[in-house]
């Protein structure tokens, strides 16, 4: 078990150091940092415009940017806007008490997390079976070991830019809408960032199951957008038609993919959370072991 | 005797193709072993199998006297140098033998030492923070001889490793191959024969997925009861030379150019036929342009598979 796990340590440093030096890790890093900058921009643009039309509408005179947020958060109109966004009442509603910025935050990172973990996720394997890089660890350390380096290692990359863009996020907020409470601002993105990084695994997990069943990159991220369409449309339908009787089966659907759980994500008790969250730890275990039944017997 | 790998009538297939059609052979503990084969003779899958990248769908592979390879089990025992593998190529070459050396089990304080030790064994130690995307080919090559030897392997495979070697570099790859004589078993498979001529102690020749010799390469190439002689200018009578040593059987090739001499190894060695033999052609004015011990393993290697083909070729007769 101690040589397991050092062989994992250091299949893991490397893993994380070779995206470094490979630059994938700045092509990730970047495209979070751009996905939530553009985000926030294009929100608090959309919140100045508003402010500025209430203000005329009110004819309060100019106010900071942000500052009439809170107004506006408390307004039926925009809370109607919240609900639709969300697709569920009560978990909106229980979303109030998060400032605005922090759920458009959450909004688009669990819009881009998952398409962005795919994409990273699903040649990492396939593309050294391709070149046979492969072949000068898999005789030294178990295949097990290998495959659970390339996880940790893209979870945290995922992680990392998940940090990167909270950071941007929150700094951007911080310069357009002057009003914005710092403090609660920065929990806020903090906590919906967190929960982003828990949505992404079982994506990483399902690319790395992707990437161990096939020998060509290329295919196995082609494949990737795939199920991060089809993983969505299961879940849209399995919300859209579970019901009595044989439509129950629908509810099984929605266990057996991750955005099945994106409602209790988005909710703020403990139990909720926790609910999802040992769901889709579940999830990750299952996808990467599916991959694992097809990798461990693969002629490499 | 010690087995360090043996093949069981091993069978690979790849779809309808017949990789390996029964394979079996055993190398012994400290041979350096020569694994000689036309192209798809089955010499990557061997290696290949014998390393656990790839499984068999029959027969039963030992390795190290253990079953078949499993790096849990006896970690660091094992080293490859597989053919048609690319090195990842943003990591730096100090950064991968560290990592190779981790998983081979060296103690962490031994690491930095042995991955120089290596380097400079394959003359690259000035090289050793660049990326392996900046290296030449020969020198990928000889990063990849460098990892195979990295801990302290009992069993080191080599597939084609003097391909893309320039024939300095190729001399010091042979040089530390024999370094490691009797310390480890080598498998080197190569198409190169009078490279593994010099260097192996054993030999496995394949053919279509079948081993058609494995045993004693200097046996196999009659090393003990052979001398081959090349002339020049013969002008002895053969008849009267033969006479003189009855118990020799001296053979001229029809362009009288080769003097093949056998003897019995049990009454003879080498160095008693040549005194004996070389004053009497020296004194009846043949020169001598070389002596050679048995035949070559090229020429050996060629004979045998044209006896595999004319007995494949020849119609079965009834009795």
């Amino acid at each position: 078990m101690n040589r397991f796990l050092s062989h994992l340590a250091a299949l893991t440093r490397f893993e994380i150091a070779d995206s470094v030096h490979s630059r994938r890790a700045a092509v990730v890093l970047a495209l979070y940092l751009a996905a939530a900058l553009l985000g926030v921009n294009a929100f608090a643009t959309a919140l100045q415009r508003l402010e500025q039309q209430l203000a005329e509408l009110l004819q309060t005179g100019p106010a900071p940017a942000g500052a009439l947020a809170d107004s506006l958060w408390k307004s039926a109109r925009f809370r109607q806007m919240i609900v639709a966004l969300i697709g569920d009442r009560e978990t909106a509603l229980s979303l109030f008490s998060m400032p605005p910025i922090a759920l458009l935050y959450g909004f688009l990172s669990f819009f881009y997390t998952p398409f962005f973990a795919l994409l990273v996720s699903t040649p990492r394997v396939a593309m050294e079976v391709y070149t046979g890089s492969c072949r000068f660890v898999l005789f030294r350390t178990s295949r097990m070991a290998w495959i659970l380096s390339k996880f940790i290692g893209q979870a945290v990359l995922v992680l990392l830019a998940l940090a990167l863009s909270t950071a941007g996020a929150w700094t951007l907020a911080r310069f357009r809408l002057t009003g914005m409470d710092a403090f609660s601002a920065a929990a806020g993105i903090a906590i919906m960032s967190g929960k982003a990084w828990l949505f992404s695994l079982p994506f990483v997990a399902l690319g790395l199951a992707i990437s161990q069943s096939l020998r060509s990159p290329n295919t196995a991220q082609a494949l990737g957008f795939l199920a991060w369409i089809g993983t969505g449309a299961l879940a849209w339908l399995a919300k859209r038609y579970a019901g009595e009787g044989i439509r129950m089966a629908w509810d099984v659907v929605a266990l057996l993919v991750p955005q099945g759980f994106q409602l209790e994500l988005w909710r703020m008790e403990f139990a909720s959370f926790a609910y999802a969250a040992l769901w889709l730890l579940v999830l990750t275990a299952a996808y990467l072991m599916l991959g694992f039944l097809h990798f461990s017997r693969q002629d490499l | 005797m010690k087995t360090a790998l043996a093949f069981h009538s091993v069978v690979k297939t790849y779809g309808s193709t017949r990789a390996l059609d029964g394979l079996s052979f055993a190398i012994p503990a400290g041979a350096i072993c020569g694994l000689v084969g036309s192209n798809g003779a089955g010499k990557t899958t061997t290696l290949a199998l014998a390393a656990g990248l790839l499984s068999p769908g029959a027969g039963r592979i030992e390795v190290l006297g253990n079953g078949p390879w499993d790096p849990s089990r006896k970690p660091g025992q094992l080293a490859l140098l597989p053919q048609d593998s690319i090195l990842p190529p943003e990591a730096t070459v100090g950064q991968l033998l560290r990592l190779y050396a981790r998983l081979q089990d060296v103690p962490p304080n031994r690491v930095e030492r042995d991955v120089e030790e290596a380097l400079s064994r394959v003359h690259l130690l000035d090289r050793k923070e660049a990326p392996t995307r900046t290296l030449s080919h020969g020198m990928r090559r000889r990063v990849m001889i460098a990892q195979a030897f990295l801990g302290n392997p009992a069993l080191i495979l080599l597939d084609e490793p003097l391909n893309g070697l320039d024939p300095r570099e190729a001399a010091a790859a042979r040089d530390l191959f024999a370094s490691w004589r009797g310390r480890a078993t080598l498998v080197i498979s190569s198409h190169v024969l009078s490279e593994l001529e010099r260097l192996c102690d054993f030999i496995v020749i394949l053919e279509k997925g079948k081993a058609l010799h494995a045993g004693s390469l200097t046996q196999w190439l009659r090393q003990e009861q052979r001398l081959i002689y090349e002339l020049e200018g013969a002008s002895l009578d053969w008849e009267i030379l033969r006479r003189e040593y009855p118990h020799w059987a001296l053979s001229l090739s029809p362009d009288g150019r080769l003097l093949e001499c056998r003897y019995d190894p049990a009454q003879w060695d080498a160095v008693e036929v040549n005194g004996r033999l070389l004053p009497r052609l020296l004194e009846a004015g043949v020169g001598i342009r070389a002596i050679r011990p048995g035949e070559t393993l090229e020429s050996r290697y060629l004979d045998t598979l044209a006896q595999g083909a004319q007995a494949h070729d020849r119609p079965e007769t009834g009795t």
